[in-house]
């Protein structure tokens, strides 16, 4: 796994933050586990497409405003 | 993902990671009673043969937990599985023919079939906490 170049960023955690919500909490909210929702948010893991809808539902935002595409560049690659 | 069961997700992962843990000790106990069994003495055919076999019912019994247990799992959990079961297939694979290697130079003769299940468990366990702290 290349820690480097995260390949999808996500806002999970501010917009969490923002709602005043645990990892807990917001997993029980998208019934998945508390190691899961951790993994999204820290970008080890990308969620199925199923799961960022629900996510982007649960925050009423679009899903390209909660997941961003860096792209996944070679190192020295042109922007 | 069946909506019905997610209210309890917390409680019944736990507890039926408990039932998985509590089978695999009972039959890794019947495995190891049965094989000191079967060695320490002649038994009749019939005897001989429920003794052997006694250990499959606890191994049953666990089949059946860890398939109600996996009914629970979360995408990512599953995926942690997939890769550790991908990994433990190759590790287990490696042990049983170093092991098999082995034996035909007369080292470790006193290893039979059934304590493959040795080597598969340990495999499990060590491909699963590898995978897993990928995701932490």
């Amino acid at each position: 796994m290349r820690e480097a170049t995260r390949a999808v960023e996500n806002q999970i955690r501010a917009l969490r933050g923002g709602l005043g919500w645990s990892q807990g909490e917001l997993a029980k909210r998208l019934r998945v586990s508390r190691q899961t929702v951790n993994a999204i948010e820290t970008g080890r893991y990308d969620p199925s497409l199923p799961l960022a809808f629900k996510i982007a539902r649960l925050f009423e935002r679009r899903i390209e405003e909660i997941f961003e595409d860096r792209g996944d560049k070679a190192p020295g690659e042109d922007a | 993902m069946d909506e019905r069961r997610e209210p309890e997700r917390g409680a019944s992962c736990r507890q039926r990671s408990r039932a998985v843990l509590a089978w695999s000790l009972v039959a890794a106990g019947a495995l190891i009673a049965s094989s000191a069994l079967l060695v320490s003495r002649e038994w009749g055919t019939g005897l001989g043969l429920v003794i052997a076999l006694a250990p499959v019912l606890p191994f049953v019994g666990m089949f059946f937990a860890l398939r109600r247990s996996m009914a629970l799992l979360d995408e990512m959990q599953k995926k942690i599985q997939l890769e550790a079961l991908a990994l433990c297939v190759v590790l287990a694979s490696v042990i049983c023919v170093v092991i098999g290697q082995l034996q035909k130079l007369g080292i470790g003769s006193g290893l039979d079939l059934s304590m493959g299940w040795v080597a598969i468990a340990g495999s499990y366990i060590a491909s699963y906490l590898l995978v897993r702290s990928r995701y932490r």
